[in-house]
């Protein structure tokens, strides 16, 4: 099974977080004791047969909260049964991998039933309750290679291999094979079976039930499966065996998921996991094209709703973007004169300092690492729970914001002084000058930078997949790993990419000339100036008098 | 000087000097303007005309010395300089009109957001000074389509249009073709003899002579000499005068 080690920069980085809030607030989980208990469930929906995304309640899926899609597989029949027993609500909550410890240390879930082995270092971080699952490791070739007929792992030497980053396929089963040649580890299953597929390598590492699904899908692919040979991978059980986590101290939870899973047998979950398997049905055909043509047939509504979701965050995003931009850019232009007074001079001293502060913080740390330290630690530190929805766009627009202010404060600078001259000439204030004249004409100059944010947000949401945003990366690495049809998801995914920018970069071009008005004027009619007529009293046309 | 009485003084300018830095760029200015007058700063580049006139529109503070706008000293930290600036506009040489706005715009949006007019009454004054000027059948033009001379003809009227006390204008042909300064140069000429109270920083010797009623000549940071024209241009005192004025008398 997939049993990835804890990412250790994010694991330090919560623990820190971790123990801010146990010295700074009251535990979430001490709070509710209401009669009919939900029972929130993390998993990353996007891992047959474990758990993946589908469209649609077939097979009994179960819908995913803030989603319309539904999540199915061996995990989310796990968790229908648990939930079932101890008569709780389940709700289940889509999370990235990396997030998932993350999330049920700041108590956004209760449990996570996602497949985790219950490996030491993971161990310090949750608590994992008895094994719901126990997946022995297995080979995936090209059923073509030479390595097809391998009766044991010696028989694979000088392969060349790999496997899943952060598991113990492949830092403990994979350096097992002789003179294996390691190559670097794929970031998803999916990569990793696409990587097989297009024999980048001779064979991959990994779990049974993941071996069985990916036949599904790669039809050319033959499992090695070396169980009850002596020449097989030495794994000890702390790794095959896959567990429920809980928060640590939630013994009561811990307890009451024990007392069902007391009720299974090893016998029941090979039953459930076939179940899982056949009910994740690929039909898939074989040629791309068909397979392109399948994926929008089934999920073509979850990609247009993801490319929804990814455009309202850049949308909304971009546009507060600028409006903070403005803000920000306005004051930082601000000049200060001798002749103020000195509350005054102070007072807007302290308010760009903040602001600098502001802009160069976010321009200076990455959005992926915003969204995670914004996202779950405003659940450990302060106890405030901010919805998704919140906080994604939350973090685009300030990250936008932070990065239009130091153009729009370039923007206004770069207008003519001549422009503040003239309307201060007429009497205009600072702030009737700024209102009237100079901000527009910024706005014009800066419009070409403003699509280009927007652009770079529609690509960028992405890294809110992080926070499980379902937006259109997320969605399609959902379609990925529940099809493993990693490179039709992606070809189409990239196609839908390129659609919304070069559409949205083409109003905005559009825009920008409208903006700038005809190339022409008309030269106005005496209908026009017909209502001054008799306040004129200069007819006479200037002469030309020799100075 | 033609209006002599003390009442009619419109600005009063005492002692005024202004250093940039370490440079002295005025130094001990006195002058009056009296309601009507048309006053011509002339002098070589660099001899601080143009901060004068920017010191008397507060567009650069003065480091010392008084303003006196009809008896009022608004050189003070309490001068709201806005509304100073409304009732003394300014004509600059590089025009600075809006170049978001149409003419029209640029001609109304100082009586509708300084005065406070509402756009009718707007409308009919801007396009009443823009007749004045002969750019009226251009208010649907922006400033970019423009010529030069056509753009300061507009940014007079834009000034017109705040119906100011004082018109300052800083080197208003300095940027244009010869063939423009004259409509320029006109335009100016009618508003002198509408009585219009005018501060001109100029080149154009010949409009200074046949349109002034006094005239300032500069050198140095210091007024060198003031007189009316036909002192000024036909028997300059100083030598330095002499020297600056020797070419085009030569010209005449």
């Amino acid at each position: 099974m997939k049993n990835y080690y804890k990412t250790k920069i994010i694991s330090i980085f919560f623990a820190f977080i971790i123990f801010l809030s146990n010295t700074l607030t009251v535990f979430a989980s001490d709070i509710d004791n209401n009669a009919k208990k939900t029972f929130r469930v993390g998993m990353e929906c996007g891992y047959a047969p474990y758990n993946w995304t589908q469209p649609n309640n077939k097979n009994g899926a179960v819908p995913i909260f803030e989603s319309s899609d539904y999540a199915n597989g061996y995990d989310v029949i796990m968790a229908k049964r648990i939930a079932d027993e101890l008569n709780l609500k389940l709700e289940i909550v889509k999370l990235d991998w990396d997030s998932l410890v993350p999330a049920l240390q700041s108590g956004t879930v209760d449990a996570l039933i996602a497949g985790q082995s219950t490996t030491a270092n993971r161990k310090k971080m949750v608590d994992f309750t008895e094994p719901y699952y126990y997946a022995s490791v297995v080979v995936l070739v090209n059923a073509d290679s030479k390595f097809a007929k391998a009766k044991g792992i010696s028989d694979l030497s000088h392969a060349s291999a790999t496997s899943q980053l952060n598991t113990f396929w492949y830092d403990i089963a994979l350096p097992q094979i002789p003179n294996v040649n390691k190559l670097s580890a794929q970031e998803s299953a999916s990569t990793m079976l696409a990587a097989l597929d297009a024999k980048k390598v001779d064979l991959v590492v990994t779990d049974l039930p993941t071996a069985k699904s990916a036949l599904a899908a790669y039809k050319n692919f033959k499992i090695l499966d070396f169980t009850g040979n002596n020449d097989n991978f030495h794994i000890s059980n702390e790794e095959t065996n896959i567990a429920i986590s809980v928060k640590k101290g939630d013994t009561e939870l811990k307890n009451a998921i024990n007392t069902v899973l007391a009720k299974m047998d090893k016998n029941d979950y090979d039953r459930i996991m076939d179940q899982a398997i056949s009910a994740q049905a690929s039909t898939l055909p074989n040629s791309f094209i068909q397979r392109i043509i399948y994926i929008l047939d089934g999920y073509g509504f979850s990609f247009l709703r993801g490319a929804g979701v990814t455009m309202l965050i850049a949308l909304v995003s971009t546009i507060l973007g600028c409006i903070i931009g403005f803000a920000v850019g306005v004051i930082q232009a601000t000049p200060t004169s001798k002749h103020d007074p000195i509350i005054k001079r102070v007072l807007l001293f302290i308010i760009k300092l903040i602001l600098n502060i502001y802009v160069e913080f976010f321009r200076g740390t990455p959005m992926m690492v915003q969204a995670m330290f914004i996202y779950f630690g405003s659940a450990a530190l302060f106890n405030f729970n901010m919805s998704m929805w919140f906080a994604s766009f939350f973090i685009v627009s300030i990250n936008t914001g932070a990065y239009m202010a130091e153009t729009i404060r370039g923007g206004i600078l770069s207008i003519d002084p001549g422009q503040v001259e003239g309307a201060k000439a007429i009497g205009m204030t600072h702030v009737q000058t700024m209102i009237y004249v100079i901000i527009p004409q910024t706005f014009r100059n800066i419009l070409p930078q403003i699509s280009n944010n927007l652009i770079i947000n529609i690509k960028d949401t992405c890294v809110l997949s992080v926070i499980g945003t379902v937006e259109l990366f997320y969605v399609t690495k959902g379609i990925a790993g529940a099809l493993y049809t990693y490179f039709e998801s992606f070809t189409i995914v990239i196609a839908i990419y390129f659609i919304l920018t070069f559409t949205c970069s083409k109003i905005l071009r559009h825009l920008e000339s409208k903006l700038d008005g005809p190339d022409n004027y008309d030269l106005a009619t005496t209908d026009t100036l017909a209502h001054t007529s008799g306040l004129y009293k200069y007819s006479e046309s200037p002469k030309e008098e020799g100075l | 000087m033609d209006n002599n009485t003390e009442n009619n003084i419109v600005l009063e300018i005492k002692h005024l000097s202004k250093t940039f830095g370490k440079n002295p760029i005025l130094k001990d200015i006195n002058f009056n303007v009296h309601k009507s007058d048309v006053t011509c700063i002339i002098g070589s580049s660099g001899s601080g005309k143009s901060t004068l006139l920017r010191c008397i529109n507060l567009l650069e503070f003065p480091t010392s010395g008084e303003i006196l706008y009809n008896g009022d000293e608004i050189t003070s930290n309490k001068t709201n300089e806005a509304s100073y600036r409304s009732k003394v506009g300014m004509v600059f040489q590089n025009f600075n009109l809006f170049n978001n706005m149409t003419i029209l715009q640029n001609c109304m949006i100082g009586q509708i957001k300084v005065l406070k007019k509402d756009v009718e009454t707007s409308k009919k004054n801007a396009i009443y000074y823009l007749e004045k000027v002969g750019m009226a059948p251009y208010i649907n033009a922006k400033p970019r389509q423009l010529s030069g001379g056509q753009k300061q003809r507009i940014a007079i009227a834009r000034a017109l249009a705040m119906e100011p006390d004082v018109l300052l204008f800083d080197e208003p042909t300095s940027a244009l073709d010869p063939q423009m300064v004259n409509d320029v140069l006109n335009v100016m000429k009618k508003l002198a003899n509408e009585g219009l109270t005018m501060i001109i920083v100029t080149h154009e010797m010949a409009f200074a002579k046949d349109v002034a009623n006094n005239i300032i000549f500069m050198a140095n940071g210091f007024i060198v000499e003031e007189g009316h024209p036909s002192e000024i241009f036909v028997n300059p005192k100083n030598p330095l005068t002499k020297d600056f004025l020797g070419r085009f008398i030569n010209n005449e």
